[in-house]
């Protein structure tokens, strides 16, 4: 059996060693598949249908497909560097693989495949149906479908290329035992610049050209048909696309195929070198040791322990490892960049009058619900996988799952209700909105941070897996999907019981008096009630099911 | 101080402990052999709370595992075979968690002393992420120790010690036992628990096969004359230790 047949069969069996996920993936990717390819087809036609811009329709076509490579591009590699770190120099396999009697060169260069299914599978699963929509909107020869898909895979050996090219930078300058985390902090941080570049150029201009404005409109897309990213990969592999459209071969898809080819055999050849050079000892060389005099406990470790006994003892244990933990704190990064961006959003937006700001101020609330569970599901969802393989030790002490699983949610909450409240508050404050949603807004993010922390946090305990490899992959975990779907019903049934007041507000232009009427008191003790029973009975699930569970909790 | 009754545990059809009745008294060293897939690290997996029982008793210092597990879990220090800490804790703080889940105050005197003992101080403020396996090994007996147990467990304690580290081992084994403490220990190396062992129990395919000092073993192994491994041998059938 070959080395790539090994590693296949090994794939297979740990697919269908998870059905439930694998049928839930499999559905959400078709449909995911299915909409875009009909969302293209669609555009595709009526762009074509358009009457003033039938000349430039093509031109359109073929940025929008550069401009969409381009994204998938870069976000290939914002993945791949963390990947190649763990996929060429730390994978458990490697030694295991390269003491056998096969070359170096079939080890890394099946190790090279790896790397560029591992990063380039989803972004070619979202090309494809693009693609389709493409040439089933324009009429496509049969020699496209073979072509196009053929020239966007290609593409993305560039990214894999450059993405492990870093990565062997950083195993060998890296400090000792710290390259993954370097490499993590290097990926988010890139993410969290690209994300506010992204916002910082407000995209919501585009916006403001409409259809009633068709001159505007006209000129825009003759602008946009006019950039000239020629001298891109991207443009290589939609110039590839296009030709293999009219029957042709572009002489951009040979380009494009010898450098993808040149820079994988360059990165399995470097790989391999770099591994017998020993440059990678960096990934797990230790610091020396340095005998220091014993330390008390600080002062807030001290005083957790004291005032809340083995619940406080592990939330001190807990921000310990979460701040020492770049895999874990540089989470936080992106989640302040998306509130940046947010805040940044809602500065953009103009507001010309009171109504306006309290639509847009109602509107808030329900939009801060939705940051504040995508924030937990990064922030609170693992916390309890994150005990990782040391999870026995818990286990063997007099410590109830109950307090393990309330320490992790008194250790994400203050946190997530800062931000909650900041947003909830912080966006009120910048629209100027009426008093009736000032007092609202902040209520709401703080009774939203409350429920999602606890959602977060119970079906995080329910639904453990203690040995991921990465706190990533958590996040796409059958119980995340269903911590997902609870958040998204408790953020509506927050916007429905809130719906009344907000109406009012943007109507009528109610006093803070209303809080203290009948109905404003019971619409806010309905989502204080509503947010409570939610973090309650998900904390509650969490414990019950984890006391449950066999062998490492 | 720790007495199993009729412990069985099953994972789907196989059983892999059966009516296993066992006690360790205070002040004595029980060492559990068996060849592989005994039933050995799944007995005491459930006294020490990592795997459910499926059926019978288990108590630890007078208290029910199942019933009062913190109580049974206060009274029990345990090493696992492959011990794993959390990577981004130094040996001194996860030590002081440990003490706080114990609820057992300022507890940094011994928190120094088992540092020292086990040759831990010098890394005691390494991260665990950089220590061997021996190193953790080591660490894993500081935590087990910590709160001073009355029942001592230890799951193959001697894998992936140094000679040093083995020699500190048995010592330790017996000082616990001179101090009134039960020790149990599971071990593949026969000379261990014949060293150290003031009864040994052989378990295999789940079930008692013999248990007693040596002489006991020989009688129930029908009169084998010679050492342990004969005994153990002749009880076992001959299947590997």
């Amino acid at each position: 059996m070959t080395l790539a047949a090994v590693k296949l069969l090994t794939g297979v069996r740990a697919l269908a060693a998870r059905p439930v996920w694998l049928a839930g993936a499999a559905v959400m990717l078709t449909a995911v598949c299915y909409g875009g390819y009909r969302l293209t087809r669609h555009a595709v036609e009526w762009l074509y249908a358009y009457p003033l811009i039938t000349t430039i329709a093509p031109a359109i076509v073929k940025r929008s497909l550069e401009g969409f490579f381009l994204v998938l591009m870069a976000a290939a590699l914002f993945s791949v560097l963390v990947a190649s770190v763990g996929t060429l120099y730390g994978a458990d396999d490697l030694e295991l693989l390269l003491a056998q009697p096969v070359s170096g060169a079939r080890v890394f260069a099946l190790k090279v495949a790896e790397l560029f299914v591992n990063a380039a599978a989803l972004p070619v699963a979202f090309v494809l149906p693009v693609l389709a929509g493409v040439g089933a909107a324009l009429g496509a020869p049969p020699s496209y479908y073979a072509v196009a898909p053929l020239a966007a895979a290609a593409l993305f050996a560039l990214p894999v290329t450059l993405g492990a090219l870093l990565a062997l930078v950083l195993v060998r300058f890296s400090p000792p035992g710290r390259v993954k985390e370097v490499a993590t902090a290097v990926s988010i941080a890139v993410a969290a610049a690209a994300l506010l570049a992204l916002r910082a150029l407000r995209p919501e201009q585009l916006t403001r050209i409409t259809a009633a404005n068709e001159a505007a409109f006209e000129a825009f897309l003759q602008t946009f048909a006019r950039l000239d990213l020629g001298w891109m990969p991207p443009a290589w592999a939609a110039n590839a696309a296009w030709a293999a459209l009219e029957g042709r071969l572009h002489p951009g898809l040979a380009a494009l195929l010898a450098v993808a080819a040149a820079g994988l055999v360059t990165v399995a050849a470097l790989a391999r070198r770099a591994y017998r050079r020993g440059w990678v000892r960096s990934l797990d060389a230790a610091p020396a040791p340095k005998a220091r005099p014993a330390k008390p406990a600080p002062a807030w470790e001290r005083a957790l322990t004291a005032r809340l006994g083995p619940l406080g003892a592990a939330v001190a244990k807990d921000a310990r490892v979460y701040l020492r933990d770049a895999q874990q704190w540089s989470q936080t990064l992106i989640l302040l960049a998306l509130g940046g961006a947010y805040f940044l959003s809602l500065a953009s937006v103009p507001v010309p009058t009171r109504e306006f700001r309290d639509l847009i101020g109602a509107l808030n609330v329900a939009f801060v619900s939705f940051l504040v569970a995508g924030v937990s599901l990064r922030a609170a969802y693992p916390l309890v996988s994150l005990e990782g393989k040391a999870v026995w030790l818990a286990r063997v002490q007099p410590l109830r799952a109950r307090d393990l699983v309330v320490g992790k949610f008194l250790f994400a909450l203050p946190p997530t209700l800062a931000l909650a409240v900041a947003l909830g508050a912080g966006a009120a404050r910048a629209l100027e909105v009426s008093s009736v949603l000032a007092v609202c807004a902040p209520f709401a993010a703080a009774c939203s941070a409350l429920a999602m922390t606890g959602l977060a946090v119970g079906l995080g305990a329910a639904h453990p897996r203690f040995d991921h490899s990465h706190p990533n992959e958590l996040a796409l975990t059958p119980g995340a999907v269903a911590y997902m779907a609870l958040a998204v019903a408790y953020s509506a049934s927050t916007a429905y019981l809130l719906a009344r007041p907000a109406l009012r507000a943007v109507t009528a232009a109610a006093a803070p008096a209303y809080w203290r009427t009948v109905e404003g008191a019971a619409a806010l003790g309905g989502v204080a009630a509503l947010s409570a029973a939610a973090a309650a009975l998900a904390l509650a699930y969490g414990v019950r099911q984890l006391s449950g569970r066999e062998g490492a909790w | 101080m720790l007495e199993i009754r009729d412990l069985t545990k099953t994972y789907g059809r196989r059983k892999a402990v059966d009516r296993l009745t066992l006690h360790a008294r205070a002040g004595e060293v029980l060492a559990l052999l068996g060849p592989n897939g005994a039933g050995k690290t799944t007995a005491i997996r459930c006294v020490v709370g990592l795997a459910r029982p499926s059926g019978g008793e288990i108590v630890v210092a007078g208290h029910d595992a199942a019933r009062d597990p913190l109580a049974a879990r206060a009274a029990t220090g345990y090493v696992p075979d492959r011990a794993w800490f959390y990577p981004k804790l130094t040996a001194r703080e996860l030590l002081r968690y440990v003490a706080g889940v114990r609820r057992l105050g300022d507890a940094t005197a011994r928190i120094e002393a088992l540092l020292e003992r086990f040759r831990l101080a010098a890394h005691a403020d390494t991260l665990t992420e950089a220590y061997s396996h021996g190193m953790r090994q080591r660490l894993a007996f500081c935590v087990a120790l910590l709160g001073d147990p009355q029942l001592f467990i230890a799951d193959e304690p001697m894998v992936g010690l140094d000679v040093q580290g083995h020699r500190d081992v048995k010592r330790l084994l017996r000082e616990l036992a001179a101090a009134g403490k039960a020790v149990v220990i599971t071990t593949h190396t026969l000379a261990v628990a014949e060293e150290v062992a003031d009864r040994i129990a052989v378990v295999d395919r789940g079930r008692l096969t013999a248990v007693g000092a040596m002489d006991e073993l020989r009688a129930q192994a029908g009169g084998v004359t010679g050492g342990l491994e004969d005994v153990y041998l002749a009880l076992t059938e001959g299947r590997a230790a």
